[in-house]
């Protein structure tokens, strides 16, 4: 499947790699269905690239590689995505980069909303971290 | 929209798994207590209206800065190797 998409171009998409977020993106409520693609250029940086709606991408990222203590509960949302905690190995957390500016030392991650992507399932899930005092804007370059 | 009067102490039961409780009531501050089952999602409204707002905003985020940040990234971790050893 070929996609026109807005950051990188023209690309060819392995169907069998589509990810189903069962309950959408919020403020992309209709976006359910995203590839990760990776760019050797980019790198550790991926695409987060909607199937869906060629024109919509987020730059994701793993958390672990700047904020190396960072934290967070995902047990209720694998309960709430019907997986079993023994499948904790097939799931990856990334967050959703803002590189609006594209200044690298303003570059900020939302570390409020990660993204959890259970890759035999290929299935993930917005969580929402309210308790933990992390920013939805965190810088990764320099002090927060 | 229901809407119910509750005294402290008191509580309101949703459907079978769901209890709130009004804990304290003080100088306009209410602190309530929820039993829920644990794949109940329960947050405040404020966290997912950023969660949302922050999603909008990055969509629109180019990729001309990536380029940069990749470098400053991998330089970053060849350091903490370097370190290492």
């Amino acid at each position: 499947m070929e996609l026109n998409t807005r950051q990188f171009g023209p690309v060819t998409i392995d169907e069998r790699k589509i990810i189903t977020l069962p309950k959408g993106i919020p403020g992309f409520a209709d976006a359910k269905k995203f590839v990760i693609l990776d760019h050797d250029d980019i790198q550790p940086f991926y695409s987060f690239q909607s199937v869906e709606d060629e024109k919509l991408a987020f730059i994701i990222m793993d958390p672990y590689l700047f904020k190396g203590d960072y934290n967070v509960d995902v047990d209720s949302s694998v309960l709430e995505m019907n997986w079993t905690l023994e499948e904790k190995e097939d799931m990856f957390l990334y967050v959703i980069i803002n590189a609006t500016d594209p200044d690298p030392k303003k570059m900020t991650a939302n570390l409020m909303g990660p993204l959890l992507i259970n890759i035999k399932r290929n299935e993930g899930i917005q969580l929402m971290v309210g308790d933990k005092g992390y920013s939805n804007k965190h810088l990764i370059f320099g002090k927060n | 929209m229901l809407i119910l009067s509750r005294k402290t102490g008191e509580v309101i039961k949703i459907g079978d798994d769901v209890a709130i409780h009004v804990i304290e009531i003080s100088k306009g501050f209410v602190k309530i207590g929820i039993d829920a089952p644990e794949h109940i999602k329960i947050l405040r409204e404020e966290v997912y209206e950023r969660v949302k707002s922050e999603n909008i905003e990055a969509a629109q985020g180019g990729v001309s800065g990536l380029f940069k940040a990749a470098g400053m990234l991998k330089r970053k971790e060849e350091k903490g190797v370097a370190n290492k050893e």
